[in-house]
């Protein structure tokens, strides 16, 4: 977990085991319009430890936007977005399932599983970019989100 | 005078005659003491009187006319030859005498003595004689009657008629037994009748008269089995038809009756009335009781006849019956002459009657024995019958198998005289059996006859081949010894339910082998449960049962390597590509993040880099795509080929368009398939056509035609073509025959054509030359099964994967 930038800016959990993942998206965060804040959790346990301020995670908020990979450890995304979903506390939260997999099963599952969008990580850095600055421009300009 | 000469007075004193001196007028002159006794006179009371005084008054007369005469002629001679001559006696009564007349001269005047006999017990004798002889001539006729009887009816009526005659008597009737039981005597209504008229009522009341044993006249007679008389029946308070006349005068009296006897038993009664009272006869009883048996004789032939009726009717039904049989039947002499042949012996043999009577019979059908012909015939003599199993041969020459059945038939006295012969064909059933037989033993099935004892009765060889066991071993003991200790319960519920009557199908049990192994052996079994037996047919099925294991073992297998597979694919999909992600991301990063202070081989070095990365995304791409054929596809259903075309034109829109290609279609069949993968391959096809053009605008013609069960789809193009040497190899994974400068692609396309095409039960192929243009052939069955996929995609995914 770490702080980029102080002030009100957006806060997104990012739920991402891969480090280089993390890094790449705490890049391409950095060059962007929008302040935001992300916090890291690397597996799905740790990732609902926060969500529900559980532990080392008393202090800390409320996320505005959850990027919640499939695959990791422990817990996967899926039971994350399940438990999420489930939980009247935090259903509310957009969830983005950001992820490798373009398996048509995981795609359904997890809109069955009321996730908000689905996006499978482009290879090339630029589609890469594009797609994160998508999700920025969607939920923190376009879409109006539930006050906090 | 003759008084004083004491010597002649001594003599006729003592002569045994009586005798009476006469002298010429009639007058007695002397009698002797005889004369006296029998004529019933005191002595001294008859010289004087007229000799008619000896003589009954109505002849009187007529004697003195013959007196007179004999005294002109006299001589010594009987008198009154010719006639029965009466004397009278003092009391007026008369008897019979002979007289014999001697002229006796006295004083110049013939004088007559005449000596009388009494022949009165004479007479007696001879009336008696008369009597029995007409006695005798009664039963004479009767007998004869008897013996040329026709009828017992008849003879009884005449038997009737004669007794009347004999006797005078105007009434003769017989009672007969009546035919139900209860022993009682009833009219025959057989008459002998002078006066029916004045014989009316007595004949209405005997006919209404049934008459128990001991019961009146005829009820005595039967109890009795003797004549019985009665002298006046009006006055006989025995006589039953007496008390039923209600006082009528029944106009008889003198009665007697006697039975007709065969042996102790009395068959019918004869009884005869007189209109006058009658002292009983018993000598005329006597010959009665002989007619009685006499006319016995006549009843029990005509019983005997009617028994003999009964018989060659009942023989006539039995050969009327043995002719409707199909069975041969034989009747032949011991010394084997056949002596009867029935219809079936002459349908069995081919010979008739007429050409088989008088023929010996086991030469005329040269008859082979099971054992020697002697023993045979001992068999028969000493158990009066013998069954068996003869060959026989027919008329023309054929060989017939009987089943023949032997009775010795004797007479009366026990002695054997002849054979009865029963002769069933069995040579149809004997050849099914040997038929039957032959399978059974040839049958590489075992098969067996079991009983519901749990033994079995009858089994082939191939059951001692199969499982090594002699078959003594195998019916020695209960078969559920030779069945594997796990199969046994299962075992006992199938008997059970074969016992009840359900067959058995497709049972398998394990039986041990002599050698200790065991083998699988599949059941068909049929409960025949009036007999108590099963019969059955096993197959050794162990190398089926293995066989069956190894592929459901392999079944296993193969869906775990599969599930395997999926997880694979998934994880290539997902874990394989973040480190090219990775790599292909941070190398972007760097040409974006250092631009200007890298140089341009630097920057190739880094596109190459992200090429690589990229295609190698595509290639695991490419490769998911091509399992998901077997692991994604969908149910087969009936598929409109022309929509599928349409639904790949449309896909390939764009390319059609920017190339300029022109499409001839024909109308295309419905199919049975996947649809989104058929409209894949058509769309892989196309899109190859066009990619490869060669000539422009490219040309690509599609049709389909149907060849025996399958539809062949052609996909013809004017493009480069194939060098023939590579048809086959274009078809495998990522093999291409152009760099990708030329052609772009990884070379997965034919590939997952070809998959698609097998897993339809198809096949595709191509015909091509270089610069010729390809022709694609895919043949697709007609008949493909709907749901089914061609091979199962559970194991056609492990294999080709």
């Amino acid at each position: 977990m770490q702080r980029t930038l102080p002030g009100h800016p957006i806060e997104i959990l990012l739920v991402e085991d891969n480090p280089g993942d993390v890094r790449l998206i705490q890049e391409v965060m950095a060059e962007t319009r929008i302040q935001n804040v992300i916090y890291v959790t690397r597996d799905g346990v740790e990732a609902l430890a926060f969500l529900r301020r559980e532990g080392a995670y008393k202090a800390c908020p409320r996320p505005d936007l959850i990027l919640l990979d499939l695959n990791l450890p422990r817990k996967d995304g899926r039971e994350v977005l399940r438990e999420i979903k489930q939980s009247s506390d935090l259903h509310y939260i957009p969830v983005v399932i950001f992820t490798t997999s373009q398996d048509e099963e995981d795609i359904l599952s997890a809109y069955d599983m009321h996730a908000n969008c689905y996006i499978a990580k482009p290879v090339e850095l630029n589609q890469f970019i594009k797609a994160i600055r998508s999700v920025e421009d969607f939920w923190f300009t376009v879409v109006k989100l539930p006050p906090k | 005078m003759l008084s004083h000469e004491v010597p002649f007075q001594d003599l006729f004193e003592l002569a045994p005659d009586a005798t009476v001196i006469v002298d010429s007028q009639g007058v007695i002159q002397l009698v002797n003491a005889q004369v006296e006794r029998w004529f019933g006179y005191q002595p001294q009371e008859l010289p004087g009187q007229p000799i008619e005084i000896l003589i009954p008054e109505a002849i009187r007369e007529l004697h003195q006319r013959h007196r007179s005469t004999y005294s002109t002629n006299p001589r010594t001679r009987p008198m009154g030859q010719g006639l029965d001559l009466l004397a009278r006696r003092k009391d007026g009564s008369v008897f019979p005498v002979e007289i014999s007349l001697s002229p006796l001269q006295v004083k110049g005047e013939y004088w007559v003595i005449a000596s009388i006999r009494d022949v009165s017990e004479q007479r007696q004798t001879l009336e008696s004689l008369r009597q029995q002889s007409l006695l005798f001539q009664l039963l004479r006729d009767i007998a004869i009657a008897s013996n040329e009887s026709v009828s017992t009816h008849d003879t009884l009526q005449f038997a009737l008629d004669r007794i009347c005659a004999h006797t005078g008597w105007p009434v003769g009737h017989v009672y007969l037994p009546a035919h139900h039981p209860g022993g009682e005597m009833v009219s025959a209504r057989i008459w002998h009748l002078d006066d029916p008229e004045r014989f009316a009522i007595f004949r209405q009341i005997t006919e209404m008269t049934p008459l128990a044993p001991s019961v009146g006249l005829v009820g005595t007679v039967v109890t009795t089995q003797s004549p019985q008389w009665i002298s006046d029946v009006s006055s006989d308070p025995k006589f039953v038809r007496t008390q039923r006349s209600n006082g009528m005068d029944l106009g008889v009296h003198g009665a007697f009756a006697f039975p007709v006897l065969v042996g102790p038993e009395v068959v019918a009664v004869l009884e005869f009335f007189s209109p006058h009272r009658a002292d009983p006869d018993l000598a005329f009883l006597e010959a009665m009781i002989q007619i009685g048996i006499q006319l016995g004789r006549v009843v029990e032939r005509e019983r005997a006849a009617g028994v003999m009726a009964e018989q060659t009717r009942h023989l006539r039904e039995q050969a009327d019956l043995l002719d409707q049989t199909h069975d041969a039947i034989v009747v032949r002499s011991l010394d084997g002459t056949i002596r009867y042949w029935n219809r079936g012996a002459e349908a069995v043999y081919g010979w008739s009657a007429e050409q088989a009577l008088g023929e010996r019979s086991h030469i005329l059908l040269a008859t082979t024995f099971p054992t020697s012909h002697e023993e045979i015939e001992q068999i028969l003599l000493r158990n009066g019958r013998w069954e068996g199993e003869l060959r026989h041969r027919r008329h023309d020459g054929a060989v017939v198998t009987v089943e023949s059945r032997w009775t010795l038939q004797r007479d009366e006295q026990q002695t054997p005289i002849g054979i009865l012969e029963i002769n069933s064909d069995i040579t149809q059933r004997k050849r099914a059996e040997e038929e039957a037989n032959r399978f059974f033993n040839v049958s590489i099935d075992m098969l067996c006859i079991a009983g519901f004892d749990g033994y079995f009765k009858r089994i082939n060889p191939s059951f001692e081949r199969n499982l090594g066991w002699r078959a003594e071993d195998l019916t020695a003991v209960p078969f559920l010894e030779f069945v594997h200790p796990d199969d046994r319960a299962a075992t006992l519920a199938e008997m059970e339910k074969l016992t009840g009557g359900t067959p058995t199908f497709y049972f398998t049990n394990r039986y041990r082998c002599a050698d200790g192994s065991y083998k699988w052996l599949q059941w068909m079994a049929i409960p025949y449960i009036d007999d108590g037996l099963m019969y059955g047919v096993a197959r050794d099925v162990t190398d089926e049962k293995r066989l069956q294991e190894a592929l459901v073992h392999q079944a296993r297998e193969l869906k775990r390597s599969n599930d395997e597979l999926a997880q694979f694919a998934y994880v290539a999909s997902h874990d394989l590509q973040e480190p090219l992600r990775m790599v292909a991301s941070y190398m972007q990063l760097l040409a974006r993040r250092y631009r200007g202070q890298l140089d341009a081989t630097a920057d190739a070095f880094i596109a190459y880099a992200v090429d690589g990365a990229q295609r190698m995304q595509v290639l695991i791409w490419d490769l998911l795509a091509y399992s998901h054929v077997t692991t994604r596809g969908n149910p087969f259903t009936l598929v409109e080929g022309d929509a599928v075309l349409q639904r790949a034109l449309t896909n390939l829109k764009l390319a059609i368009e920017e190339s300029g290609a022109i499409l001839t279609v024909e109308s295309l069949p419905t199919l049975v398939g996947d649809e989104i993968q058929l409209v894949q391959l058509f769309q892989n096809l196309i899109s190859n056509a066009i990619k490869f053009r060669y000539r422009e605008p490219p040309h690509i013609h599609i049709s389909a035609e149907q060849d025996n069960q399958q539809w062949i789809i052609t996909i013809r193009d004017n493009g480069i073509g194939i060098d023939p040497q590579y048809a086959e190899r274009i078809f495998l994974v990522f093999q291409r025959l152009h760099t990708r400068e030329e052609y772009p692609g990884t070379g997965i396309g034919l590939a997952i054509c070809k998959k698609i095409v097998e897993r339809h039960g198809g096949r595709i192929w191509v015909e091509s030359q270089p610069q010729e243009g390809a022709t694609f052939y895919v043949a697709l069955p007609v008949n493909a099964t709907m749901q089914t996929a061609y091979p199962p995609a559970s194991i056609g995914d492990a294999v080709t994967f």
